[in-house]
């Protein structure tokens, strides 16, 4: 795809992980480490993102985009911006994280690493494992060794406890 | 543009390390932290353990006002902290027909010695009678458990047998711990307390001795860390601000009515008062000295006005207005239990007419003499000189060291209650509760002992259904566990 201009603006295309397209100014893509360094060194028009899905793409443009409209007025509709931005199902915010940490668009990803941390804070380490889905990958021994110290530990399904 | 070829979607179990570990460093509670090393190796291997900061138990020099400075020899206590959890069944427990709550609150209290201890959160007496079916071992991994507050006591270093004087509130009415983690790496700090005589004092780390706050009202009534400062309230409601140099701001002029009794509670980010107002008696007109309270007001600081302003509802808040520390909860941890509502201690003291015998199970005891207890060192300051051994209950097993998962509370001294040959439903709530608190329902106005009001009474005992595990075999000593 050419490099194509409108004006003084320089435009860039973004490919999602379905092969949808985003079409933006290149000014908001320089807020991401990786696609700044990649349009400055590389000189690319189109930057495919298998990665990560259009529906995330979709999000976090609209962030780029409030983030660059910031101002000292405004501030404070940023922050509520901000506040619905990761009001989201757990998956989604995950997905979001991962892309952005991918990116490495600094100030969104410490947001939305607290986000997460808020949101896994309450939850048991079962119900973390499972979101996460992250098998346990203690040793037997380990396990066996806890096991002897507290009986119950690491038995049956978590549901099973409450009995 | 050839970008594309070799990245893959990333399932969150492969989640890169470095994302990891910027998520575990928002964690700041020791509850988080545990449970976050224990989801799996990767996880375990992204955060340290949980420090306190600074390290306690503390030593600080005592008592806070030292009278003869050049001839008295300089004495240390040891700071010590105690926190409050809450404790929810697991994700997707089946709600069953038996199911009352489903919040628990108990306060834990680690002693200089390392001891943990589980206390009633509203009146820090010792739990000891727990029922026959309490689970041996309470695995924090099986429930959601959650921090709610913090608060800190002060021990003394070497009797070992408490006599009524030595008791932190003996001396000092509330003290609290202030971590300035923003200024600079070395995790500043100061310590805030109000005596018995209702004098304000603080120390900061390095400091020789404790600084009385001339400048501030006489008759300071408590004390809370809010938005990472100092408040102070005095009995008439005048509230005060402290900076970092604790350099005053008045925050809210004094109230026109109410009585001597205020506590503050944070809820929901603001700052509220509650007013506990005595009854009157008719023939003295002096206030009844049994704390008799007859109404509870409640306000909520605007800070621009500088003004307390009162409200009429909590919504869906319950206060907890204690005496060494005050805390919220949101009524929708415990399911149908009720909001809008204050439990409130009266009086000062913890143990208003326990024996001798209930005191040496106090909040502050179980300081038996033991040869690896923390020594005094010579030096004045107080640093923190103690040894790694007294962090080994939260910085898992000393067997297997930092990799070791699991730690214990173990409540000894635990005695098996006649209640659980139901001799009477109240008779299981004595120890725990007594005419001196109470709850206050915003709602009706009502008021009064829990031993009144026993439904307010379930979200601090009996341990809920969920807790208790019929099939345990009965044990002379119980344990929580840590992961």
């Amino acid at each position: 795809m050419a490099s194509s201009t409108t004006g003084e603006k320089k435009i860039l295309t973004l490919k999602g992980g379905d092969n949808e397209e985003f079409i933006l100014e290149e000014s908001l893509v320089l807020q991401s480490e990786l696609l700044k360094n990649m349009v400055k060194e590389e000189r690319v028009s189109s930057i495919p993102l298998p990665s990560i899905k259009s529906k995330t793409l979709v999000k976090i443009i609209e962030y780029l985009k409030k983030h660059a409209e910031l101002t000292p007025s405004n501030k404070e509709e940023f922050k509520n911006f901000e506040k619905e931005f990761v009001n989201v199902v757990l998956e989604e915010l995950l997905d979001i994280t991962v892309a952005v940490n991918y990116l490495k668009i600094n100030g969104l990803l410490e947001f939305c690493c607290q986000a997460v941390a808020d949101r896994i804070k309450d939850k048991s380490v079962e119900a973390v494992r499972k979101i996460f889905r992250i098998e346990s990958d203690f040793t037997p021994e380990e396990e066996s060794e806890f096991r002897k110290e507290t009986p119950e530990a690491f038995e049956g399904d978590l549901d099973d406890t409450t009995n | 543009m050839h970008m594309g070829s070799g990245i893959v979607m990333i399932p969150w179990s492969d989640l890169p390390k470095e994302l990891v570990e910027r998520i575990g460093k928002f964690l700041d509670t020791h509850i988080d932290v545990l449970r976050f090393r224990a989801v799996c190796t990767t996880w375990r291997s992204s955060l340290p353990p949980f420090k306190n900061s600074p390290p306690l138990p503390l030593k600080i020099p005592f008592p806070l006002l030292n009278l003869n400075p050049d001839t008295a020899k300089p004495e240390f206590y040891h700071l010590i902290d105690s926190t409050v959890y809450l404790f929810q069944p697991p994700d997707g427990a089946a709600p069953t027909a038996n199911s009352s709550c489903k919040g628990w609150l108990i306060k834990v209290i680690k002693t200089a010695d390392g001891k943990l201890r589980v206390l009633n959160p509203l009146t820090d007496r010792l739990i000891k009678d727990l029922p026959d079916n309490m689970p041996k071992v309470l695995n924090l991994l099986d429930f959601r458990v959650s921090q709610v507050c913090k608060s800190y006591h002060v021990q003394s270093l070497n009797n070992s047998r408490l006599s009524y004087g030595d008791y932190d509130v003996g001396y000092v009415r509330k003290i609290l711990l202030l971590t300035n983690h923003a200024e600079s790496e070395t995790n500043n700090f100061s310590i805030m307390a109000i005596d018995r005589g209702d004098s304000l004092y603080y120390i900061n780390l390095g400091d020789e001795k404790w600084t009385r706050l001339k400048n501030a009202s006489c008759f300071i009534v408590d004390i809370i860390v809010y938005k990472g400062n100092f408040y102070a309230v005095d009995r008439y409601g005048e509230t005060i601000k402290f900076d970092n140099s604790f350099n005053e701001t008045n925050v809210a002029s004094r109230l026109s009515y109410g009585g001597r009794k205020k506590r503050l509670v944070e809820s929901c980010g603001q700052l509220f008062l509650v007013d506990t107002i005595l009854g009157v008696d008719k023939n003295t007109n002096a206030a009844c000295p049994d704390w008799n309270i007859v109404e509870i007001k409640m306000y909520r600081l605007d800070e621009e006005q500088h003004e307390w302003i009162e409200v009429v509802t909590l919504g869906d808040r319950i206060l907890f207005a204690c005496n060494d520390c005050c805390f919220s909860v949101s009524s929708h941890d415990f399911d149908d239990c009720r909001g809008n509502c204050i439990y409130y201690v009266n009086g000062w003291e913890y143990y208003d007419d326990e024996s001798d015998d209930d005191l040496g199970c106090g909040c502050c005891c179980g300081f038996n003499d033991d040869d690896n207890r923390p020594t005094i060192g010579d030096d004045m300051t107080y640093n923190s000189s103690v040894s790694d051994d007294d962090h080994k209950i939260y910085d898992f097993d000393s067997k297997s060291g930092d990799d070791a998962i699991r730690s214990s509370i173990s409540y000894d001294n635990h005695k098996i209650n006649d209640s659980s040959s139901k001799s009477g439903l109240v008779h299981g709530y004595e120890g725990l509760f007594d005419q001196n608190t109470c709850v206050f329902n915003v709602e009706d106005g009502k008021l009064g002992s829990l031993l009144s009001f026993l439904e307010y009474a379930e979200i601090l005992w009996p341990p809920p259904y969920w807790l208790t595990r019929q099939d345990q075999a009965h044990s002379d000593s119980h344990e929580i566990t840590e992961p």
